[in-house]
């Protein structure tokens, strides 16, 4: 019996997800990983949109939004770091101190709150495929057209094939906010064919198990998507598909392993 | 639907041709729909302004930078071709300037002839958005490589090899030939993988590489070792993320059934 039967009868356990011990490149430490995130934040206060509304065409709002997505990308985790530091209650802010001087704090707050550190501080090695992958992370992940339940269920359907564990535990936690209930997370597991799915659900695993086995959707899968997508949301799941068996790929090789924080949190 | 595509659509994977599609599901926009695009695309990335004397300078000013560089490069590089065509310079006009509908035919014209990868990017550009994000991503793929010519071609090929994607298959053998980066009977070895007689230790471990990101996701310890002892960090993300686009690549080519532009058609294998 191969793996794709076993895991068909639901014989393959998690325990089965393909797992390094440990990782094979190690991430940038954490107040390294600190500064990189300073620096770059530092460098897209240098970046503007001329406009901020009225734009002439789509074109100009799609570029306000990719400068807009650069410009917040690392603020919200700056920001936190500043409250965790308690640096507004000393009079200081993050402009003004050395990182190096709260090496022992940056640690505790990226133990309690860097749920996705070890894959940032890997891919920020290298820094232009990092500003890269972060645009094109920006549409696939964030702002894809396809609506998030059904967006999570193609990429742990994916993860799943690809036994990466990095990956499906952190889209495990993202699965359950978009409303994906234990069972149904299970069901990932075992696939199209499993009890309980509604028929679009269905189709969108079978389109998953379809791209990784054939590399290509069967016109039956695709003529069920069509009934209910256009052609953006087509677009999409082939590209939700693609960039997280990439990522997969990337993680699975590199041996990241999953935050002490996130297992937290799935326990 | 014929008999004969639907079983080209339905059958597994083998190793002895590529899948081929009649006619596409997503069709390209229109050849003036495109350069439209590329202009007003151009167009937008004027508003983007970095300001370069801003004090002490990071690599991540730099990586920006080459961002800015590449929006407004981008369509030019695919404009100043089509303005050549169209002899605008001479008439002291630019495309900018004129009706596009009144230059439809000399357009059409210039793209059934010229227009590089036309049927790849007009089908993505029907999702702006889309298309803005996945353009910087495979320039940084494609052209900001770390990894020398040669390996890197031999990386993609192998890669649409196993994803049976005729479009890329076919772009990637006419580029190896215009770069003259492969004999006839290495792009052939490509297609039989690792084992095949005739490759050197570390590009029989390049192609094995491909073959187990394509059979387990994960490359084994024996290759990476091989692979590390060669390329820095930087080339084995870029190897992972190089297998990664391309067979996203295939697998957005295949399932829109995107074809093989007929200028491709004629070039000798």
């Amino acid at each position: 019996m191969n793996n794709r039967e076993k895991e068909k009868k639901g014989k393959i356990d998690k325990d089965k997800t393909l797992h390094l011990v440990k990782p094979r490149v190690s991430p940038i430490n954490e107040v390294d990983f600190i500064k990189e995130l300073y620096d770059f934040n530092k460098a897209m206060d240098h970046l503007q949109f001329g406009k901020q509304e009225s734009f002439d065409s789509e074109w100009e709002s799609e570029m306000h939004s990719l400068v807009q997505w650069l410009k917040n990308y690392n603020e919200s985790m700056l920001n936190d770091l500043s409250s965790f530091l308690k640096l507004n209650e000393k009079g200081l802010n993050i402009d003004s101190i050395n990182f190096d001087d709260y090496e022992d704090s940056i640690k505790s707050f990226i133990y309690e709150k860097g749920s996705i550190y070890n894959i940032r501080a890997t891919m920020t090695m290298h820094r232009r495929l990092r500003l890269k992958w972060i645009l094109m992370a920006s549409h696939v992940t964030y702002d894809s057209s396809l609506p998030p339940r059904e967006k999570e269920i193609l990429i742990l359907r994916n993860a799943w094939l690809c036994r990466c564990e990095y990956e499906w535990d952190h889209h495990v936690l993202v699965g359950k906010r978009t409303g994906l209930s234990n069972e149904e997370i299970d069901q990932i597991k075992k696939g199209p064919d499993a009890q309980g799915w509604s028929p679009f659900d269905m189709t969108l695993l079978c389109a998953v198990d379809e791209l990784h086995k054939n590399k290509v959707i069967s016109n039956e899968t695709w003529k069920s998507l069509s009934e209910r997508y256009n052609t953006q949301n087509l677009m999409d799941l082939i590209f939700v598909v693609g960039a997280y068996n990439m990522l997969a790929m990337f993680m699975n090789s590199f041996g990241l392993q999953t935050e002490d924080c996130v297992k937290k949190m799935l326990a | 639907m014929n008999e004969e595509k639907k079983d080209d659509l339905k059958r597994n994977l083998n190793r002895d041709g590529l899948l081929k599609f009649n006619s596409s599901r997503v069709s390209p926009l229109k050849e003036l729909e495109y350069v439209q695009g590329l202009i007003s695309s151009r167009q937008a990335v004027d508003n983007i302004k970095f300001d370069e004397k801003s004090g002490e300078k990071s690599e991540w000013d730099s990586a920006v930078l080459s961002i800015i560089r590449e929006l407004k490069g981008g369509p030019n590089f695919y404009m100043n071709p089509i303005a050549q065509h169209l002899k605008l310079a001479d008439k002291g006009l630019d495309l900018n300037s004129i009706k596009l509908e009144d230059f439809e035919e000399p357009i059409k014209d210039f793209i059934k002839q010229k227009a590089t990868i036309f049927h790849l990017r007009a089908t993505l550009m029907r999702h702006k958005d889309l298309f803005l994000r996945w353009g910087l991503f495979a320039s940084q793929v494609f052209v900001h490589s770390d990894i020398p010519p040669r390996e890197k071609e031999i990386i993609i090929l192998r890669t649409a090899w196993l994803s049976q994607s005729e479009y890329e298959w076919e772009h990637h053998v006419a580029g190896s030939k215009r770069g003259k980066l492969f004999s006839d009977d290495e792009i052939n070895r490509i297609k039989q993988g690792p084992n095949a007689e005739g490759w050197d230790d570390f590009e029989s471990t390049l192609v094995l590489a491909v073959d187990e990101l394509y059979s387990k996701n994960c490359m084994s310890d024996s290759t990476w070792k091989i692979l590390s002892e060669r390329f820095n960090t930087n080339q084995l993300i870029e190897i992972l993320f190089i297998v990664g686009y391309y067979n996203l690549l295939a697998l957005t080519m295949n399932t829109l059934g995107a074809q093989v532009e007929s200028m491709y058609k004629n070039i000798p294998k």
